[in-house]
């Protein structure tokens, strides 16, 4: 489904392009000139013009803007100060090397730290672990006391009803003999 | 020949770039070779649990040796460590702490590789940022061959890689630009190394109406497939996007397939689809007036060789040097460095559907050349029949 706006036909016709031999980079360059020719209209367009900057801040550079010549002058004026604004900033510069290993030292710390927390941790599982482990047995144990008075009484029943059949026995002994 | 790829995670349910890559890349080169797969028991890239069992097993017909990650990785201690390598004097234990816990730390899989060297002709290490990588190389430079899917990320430039990239016996790039990068961080040009990529296959038939009826689409649309986070472009693409509606007034839509981890604009010609079925995502393609790739760091990107298989044109962030050499070499797409560049090239390819079929036809002339798994197979033999040779 390929529909045109009766204007964009018009707006091909402004680049020059052989379509039997499509040259990416001639194309690129007839847009960067239209561009580089349009006024900026709104200041969103200003920084627009600008390359927007990668998150991790390697990738190639844009064309030149304003903001960028600026730059480029001061720094240039600025150029015979450079060896000493870097003596200036060496002390801290030195204090900032201090406060990192410092920094590094505490994560190492917070590291081993972490590390006992979690061997720690694991302990107190072993106790939780052991604590349930001794209410499971003393609740077998108590399972297994009530088993054996049952059975007691069980074997109490039977040597009274072994005794009675013995007497029944002898009784009845006596009368076959009579 | 036998052939052993060794990776970080391997699995038909982990879809990270480099792991699939290489999975891909395994299954292709079985028909040539003894194939085996070395890898570890993890499918989390964060914190490398040990997930899947030990041992060996089989996925689509390659047999797959597992070993154990020693630790998981604590998230919150690797990226204090990582803060301070990146930007912080640091010396090369603090280097060597950070690749520990990188990970993933399987002593068991680098122990095996260094006891059965003689059994394999090659190690095809993947991604060159991992623990198993930069051990795996220094246990049999001599075999090794690295595949390092390098993006332009902060950690390349430390000193431990630039070493590392001097020692495998031969590099397999995935883009000119990672290949002058790597050699311009690391002066290894005396390392042979072939840029190969990896292929990709398009189902046979897409149906562009089919995708506009389940999804009730209308009139023409711009899409994005891949995951929505800052690293990919966003949410700079959604305010290019939107400026350039409210300026033109054009009525293109934006679709965008696969995961999200920043909100989507409400507006009712942006539609957020999220993940779908792979006949979606190319019917989805096959009716798109083209793809846009907003991402900073590609180290080949994939979709935009689908997009051009299926000869459709791109529109791709400048930022990322692969993209913008990929559209050079390819002559299938434009690029932009800022808004302006980006209203421009749209604009044009929007009003023209003649350049949009001229930059189709070369997008898939490019992919067919370099990108069909005959052609990908075809380099990776020579290499190795370079080496044997050698």
């Amino acid at each position: 489904m390929e529909t045109e706006n009766s204007s964009e036909p018009k707006y091909s016709k402004t680049y020059k392009i052989d379509y039997a031999h499509v040259d990416v980079v001639q194309i690129m360059g007839q847009i960067q000139d239209k561009v580089s020719r349009q006024p900026a209209s709104a200041p969103a367009d200003a920084c627009g013009a600008s390359p927007e900057i990668p998150p991790s801040g390697l990738g190639p550079q844009g064309p030149v803007s304003l903001k960028k010549r600026v730059k480029d002058k001061l720094l240039k004026g600025l150029a015979p100060f450079f060896p000493v604004m870097r003596l200036i900033s060496l002390p801290l510069h030195e204090e900032l090397n201090k406060t990192n290993e410092k920094l590094h030292q505490a994560s190492q710390r917070i590291d081993e730290l972490t590390a006992r927390l979690n061997q720690r941790d694991i302990t107190k599982e072993y106790v939780k672990l052991l604590h349930v482990m001794c209410h499971n047995l003393v609740l077998e144990l108590t399972k297994l006391r009530i088993e054996h008075d049952t059975m007691k009484s069980k074997v109490q029943v039977l040597e009274k009803d072994f005794e009675f059949l013995g007497k029944r026995e002898k009784i009845l002994e006596q009368r076959l003999v009579r | 020949m036998k052939l052993a790829f060794v990776v970080q995670r391997y699995g038909l349910d982990i879809s990270g770039g480099a792991e699939q890559h290489c999975r891909w890349v395994a299954e292709h080169m079985a028909k040539y070779a003894q194939v085996e797969v070395l890898t570890s028991r993890a499918a989390d890239y964060i914190t490398w649990k040990n997930h899947y069992p030990s041992g060996l097993q089989a996925i689509n017909g390659l047999p797959v040796r597992r070993f154990s990650v020693a630790g998981p990785r604590h998230p919150l201690k690797f990226g204090r460590i990582q803060e301070r390598i990146l930007n912080f004097e640091h010396t090369a234990e603090d280097e060597l702490r950070w690749l520990d816990e990188e990970g993933p730390r399987s002593k068991s899989l680098l122990r095996y590789i260094r006891r059965n060297q003689a059994a394999y002709d090659y190690f095809i290490f993947f991604s060159y940022r991992y623990y198993h990588s930069y051990w795996g190389v220094h246990a049999v430079p001599g075999k090794a061959l690295l595949v390092p899917t390098a993006e332009r990320d902060p950690v390349i430039s430390l000193k431990l890689f630039k070493d590392l990239f001097r020692l495998p016996r031969a590099f397999i790039y995935n883009s000119y630009e990672e290949r002058d990068m790597i050699q311009t961080i690391s002066q290894n040009q005396a390392v042979p190394g072939v840029v190969v990529g990896v292929g990709t296959e398009t189902p046979a038939d897409s149906f562009a109406e089919r995708f506009r009826q389940k999804y009730g689409l209308e009139g023409d649309y711009l899409i994005y497939i891949g995951r929505v986070d800052q690293n990919k472009g966003f949410p700079q693409l959604f305010d290019y996007y939107l400026r350039y509606k409210q300026e033109t007034g054009s009525p293109v839509k934006l679709v965008m397939i696969g995961g999200t981890v920043l909100p989507v604009p409400r507006h009712p010609d942006i539609r957020y689809l999220g993940i779908l079925p792979e006949q979606d995502k190319f019917d989805g393609l096959a009716g798109a007036h083209l793809l846009i790739m907003p991402s900073f760091y590609e180290s080949l990107s994939m979709v935009t060789l689908e997009a051009w298989a299926l000869h459709k044109p791109v529109l791709a962030n400048a930022l990322c040097d692969v993209l913008q050499g990929q559209c050079r070499r390819s002559n299938g797409g434009l690029y932009y460095r800022d808004y302006r560049e980006f209203r421009e090239a749209l604009s044009l390819l929007l009003a023209s559907p003649e350049l949009r079929l001229a930059m189709g036809a070369n997008g898939r002339r490019y992919y067919h050349d370099n990108y069909t798994w005959e052609a990908i197979e075809n380099k990776y033999l020579a290499i190795l029949n370079r080496l044997e040779a050698a």
